[in-house]
């Protein structure tokens, strides 16, 4: 089990077999090619990167500059801090000499107990890895700030950089709220640090630790049970060690007066007729897409418009280098209602719904956790109206349909009748977030559901 | 318990601990007071270099801000605000003199900052650029990226007992060294002039503790000591007290042993000598009471004799005039006198040396030599009689003369025969209670060995009975 992810990513890169050099593909694709003319409407523009395949498996993988910055408050006794020391070690043992480490604690205050270093012995780290003991308050902003730090070091060289954060508790010394944490990721973001979080148990902020990742672009994560840390610790090396193109930022800038009015999933600023939506890093051969909502003005018939301009702009690990890649959206203008529907790209048309009901849903989670029972209602309305809508626009099979109608009311039903366990909570934001950051390691521990697991109690 | 157990307690331990403990305290005092300010300094130094650390890196951080670089990881988000809209970005100095600014100033407009200037509102911070078409270009600061640059520039791994804290406001962002809520401000700063709102102290935790509780330990080793040192005087006190009673006790059962000692012989030579002037005594009888009355007479010389000795030993004023003498037939000469005497109470002396003994000479007060051996003669035909052979011998051991005399009476009971040197001392035996003594004899024949580098020693004899062994210096 411990060694399975990091053998996958072997496989995977000894499977591929493509030079490093190929370059990142952008794919730009509208999900009706063909608008109704003559009124005013709102359409969903979808942007895709593929990145680059990963080097074959005798070249050199990204080498990563990573900092574990763990959680020894108090409550961390026992299995917790035996369990996360046992996780540590082992992506300790998986970093080799081109590979940069460092290790921060934190409790009432932050101490680098491995200071940004090469590892050319890992067995090296182990005695004081396992001299960690748990201790004190948790002021986790030292730490991240700590082991952002660490990382600066070298942040520069052509290495992954990743802060992993483990905690398991409430941040109690040093700033807690989820939008100074998020202000902070969002910060490291363009510093190409990316902050990946472990919340541990059911203590922690959920709030705060998936804003901090979000809002870096990394990976946020739920181990309900100590034992999951080793699994959750060695995706994410793999994560990291497989990632090839990072800092990535994907721009959409309307033309001939269409503007864009929202991005589903990712976080984004829009300022006039630009939205920015960084994605930051993605593995090889990874795709990853933003779905942007246009609003697109009136236009006759047989008009060919284009609608945005679109550019990627991203950094390539191996060599550090700064690419863009141009794309455009444009679209025809039809009368006829046939030739509008036979023009829905189908593939387009799923992810747009399957998108808009995985954020709907995070929203409910989102609001029930806040205890705003009543605002689960509500958007539950908005995304079955929103859906019905979409069937008819994108002449979508009723069976289809009824699977995202479904999930939908099966998590309206759970978020609106009363404020839910943390532990569920936590899975289910954790997964609708992984859905949504399109996070390719499994963001909850444990290979169970937490329906299943609850049943094994 | 016995008072005397406490003694060497008091001399060895409670005593020199006291005497330490204040000595201790007095220098220790000092030397605390002086430790804690030297460190105190110490730990104002690390501040103010952290301080330093932090302005730097605060100062760096703005001019990059004023560049107004979109990709910079501290701003968060440029934006242009027209002309007319400016107004509110455009007055920054009137606005945190009015204190519409939160309420803790994190900036303060300086020179530099005239140009391109920061400014607050609410919780924002901004960098502001006025244009020259009237509109102004505002840079949002991010302030938590800007509070983690400077949280890893606090002392890592301070010295023990101080804390450093790094505040925004009166937000606490991060400290090292332990939780300065614990602890006491010693000294605080502001990063930068230009931005008051960031400020790093130091605090005083733990150690301050440590100093405290190991003074406290001091004063209470003190407190100790005082309360050992009354004790001590105390003991003392009692132990003066308990010896001038037992000397009391002792010369008062001296006296009431020499007077009932005297008053024996006394009343047998006052009763014949009585019997003698009335002429109430048989003719036949008379030569037996006039040898009564010398006996007795006698007797009572030999208790005075004793008495003197005693009390000359007692004091230490026994003066010796020592001889060389042959100690073989000196014994025989003493031994061949009393023989008589012994063969009365049923006893055989014998006197005897080892094999090969050769020529023995001592040098010693001949006098005081007699006197001790006669004592153990006279010790046997009244404590061992009827019980046969009574040998004396002549040996060496380890360079020194050996004469032991040994008899198979019924021997000394253990638990008496260590006292058995003690003045006035008698061991309650039912034989014993018998027979006269002051209980001196054994204690003065040891006293006069010893005086003269010799001793006198006692050992059961196998299978009953004792045997006193003299011990002395041989002439070489």
């Amino acid at each position: 089990m411990k060694t399975s992810a990091i053998s996958m990513f072997a496989a995977a890169l000894a499977a591929s077999g493509v030079i490093a050099a190929e370059s990142a593909k952008i794919t730009v694709s509208l999900d009706r090619p063909v608008l109704p003319a003559a009124k005013a409407q709102h359409c969903y523009v979808k942007v895709e990167l593929e990145a680059p395949s990963l080097p074959p498996a005798k070249a050199k993988r990204m080498p990563v500059n990573l900092c574990l910055v763990l959680d020894r408050s108090g409550s961390m006794t026992g299995e917790r801090i035996a369990r996360a020391r046992d996780a540590v070690a082992e992506v300790v043992r998986h970093l080799s000499r081109e590979d940069i480490l460092s290790i921060v604690t934190y409790d009432d205050s932050a101490e680098v107990v491995v200071p940004a270093q090469h590892v050319e012995n890992p067995e090296s780290f182990m005695p004081t890895i396992r001299s960690i003991q748990p201790r004190g308050c948790t002021a986790l902003f030292a730490g991240v700030s700590q082991g952002a730090a660490e990382l600066r070091k070298n942040v520069a060289g052509p290495y992954v950089s990743r802060l992993v954060l483990l905690s398991d508790g409430q941040a109690n010394v040093g700033p807690d709220s989820p939008a100074a944490l998020g202000d902070l990721g969002a910060s490291l973001a363009r510093e190409k640090i990316g902050v990946s979080t472990v919340g541990l148990g059911v203590g922690y902020n959920e709030e705060l630790m998936l804003t901090l990742a979000q809002k870096s672009g990394a990976n946020a994560y739920f181990a309900e049970n100590p034992r999951d840390l080793e699994r959750i610790f060695t995706d994410e090396l793999g994560d990291a060690l497989t990632t090839v193109v990072r800092g990535t930022v994907v721009t959409v800038k309307g033309t001939n007066g269409v503007k864009p009015v929202s991005v589903i999933g990712f976080d984004s600023k829009i300022d006039g007729v630009t939205a920015t939506i960084p994605i930051d890093s993605l593995g090889g051969g990874q795709k990853k897409y933003v779905l942007v909502e246009l609003e697109v003005p009136a236009a006759s018939a047989g008009t060919s418009l284009g609608l945005a301009d679109i550019s990627i702009g991203y950094e390539t690990v191996a060599d550090c280098r700064k690419r863009t890649l141009d794309g455009q959206a444009v679209a025809k203008f039809s009368d006829e209602d046939a030739v509008v529907k036979s023009s829905v790209d189908k593939g387009v048309a799923r992810e747009v719904l399957r998108m808009k009901n995985a954020e709907t849903k995070q929203k409910m989670y989102e609001s029930n956790l806040r205890r705003n029972l009543g605002d689960v209602d509500v958007l539950g309305r908005i995304q079955s109206s929103f859906n019905s809508d979409a069937a008819a626009a994108y002449d979508m099979e009723d069976a289809e349909m009824k699977e995202f109608q479904d999930e939908l009311s099966a998590a309206r039903e759970e978020a609106s009748r009363a404020p839910m366990s943390g532990r569920k909570l936590k899975f289910r934001l954790s997964k609708s977030r992984g859905e949504l950051n399109q996070q390719r390691t499994s963001s909850v521990g444990g290979s169970t559901d937490a329906d299943s697991t609850e049943k094994t109690r | 318990m016995k008072l005397r157990a406490l003694v060497p307690i008091l001399v060895f331990v409670v005593v020199p601990v006291g005497v330490l403990a204040f000595v201790l305290h007095g220098l220790l005092g000092a030397e605390w007071a002086r430790l804690g300010r030297e460190s105190d300094g110490a730990a104002k130094l690390t501040l103010a270099a952290s301080a330093e650390r932090m302005r730097v890196v605060l100062d760096a951080a703005f001019d990059g801000l004023r560049r107004f670089d979109a990709d910079d990881p501290l701003c968060k988000d440029i934006r242009t605000v027209p002309r007319g809209m400016a107004s509110g970005f455009s007055r920054p100095e009137r606005e945190s003199r009015r204190g519409k600014a939160s309420s803790i100033p994190l900036f303060k407009e300086s020179r530099r900052a005239v140009e391109n200037y920061i400014l607050e509102r609410g919780d924002a911070v901004y960098v502001c650029r006025p244009e020259e078409n009237g509109s102004v270009t505002v840079g949002s600061v991010n302030v938590t990226a800007l509070d983690a640059r400077l949280a890893p520039l606090l002392p890592q791994n301070p010295s023990a007992g101080f804390a450093y804290a790094l505040r925004r406001g009166k937000t606490l962002l991060a400290q090292s060294g332990g939780d300065v809520a614990q602890g006491r401000r010693l000294s605080s700063e502001t990063v930068s002039a230009e931005a008051p709102g960031w400020v790093v102290a130091v605090y005083r935790i733990g150690e301050a503790h440590v100093a405290g509780s190991s003074r406290f330990a001091a004063n209470i080793l003190v407190l100790f000591a005082t309360l050992a040192f009354i004790f001590a005087g105390l003991v003392a006190v009692a132990l003066a007290l308990s010896r001038a009673r037992r000397e009391a006790a002792k010369r008062s059962d001296f006296v009431s042993h020499v007077s009932h000692e005297l008053r024996t012989p006394l009343t047998s030579v006052r009763l014949y000598a009585e019997m003698l002037r009335d002429g109430k005594v048989p003719e036949g009888k008379r030569q037996s009471y006039l040898e009564t009355l010398v006996r007795e007479s006698e007797r009572l010389s030999r208790l005075v004799d004793h008495i003197l000795d005693f009390s000359r030993l007692d004091r230490k004023s026994r003066r010796y005039s020592p001889r060389e003498f042959d100690v073989l037939s000196r014994t025989r000469e003493i031994v061949a006198m009393q023989e008589s005497r012994l063969k009365d109470a049923g006893l055989e002396p014998t006197v005897a040396a080892e094999e090969g003994l050769g020529e023995a000479k001592a040098v010693l007060d001949p006098d005081s030599f007699e006197q001790v051996l006669l004592n153990l003669l006279e010790n046997a035909a009244r404590y061992a009689p009827e019980s046969g052979r009574l040998a004396a011998t002549l040996g060496r051991k380890e360079g020194r003369l050996v004469l032991s005399v040994a008899d198979s009476g019924p021997g000394v009971p253990a638990k008496a025969a260590k006292r058995l040197f003690t003045p006035f001392f008698r061991a309650e035996t039912g034989l014993v209670a018998k027979v006269n003594g002051f209980g001196l004899g054994l204690h003065i024949a040891r006293s006069l060995m010893r005086g003269q580098g010799g001793d006198l020693t006692y050992a059961p004899n196998d299978p009953h009975g004792a045997v006193f062994t003299i011990v002395f210096p041989e002439r070489t």
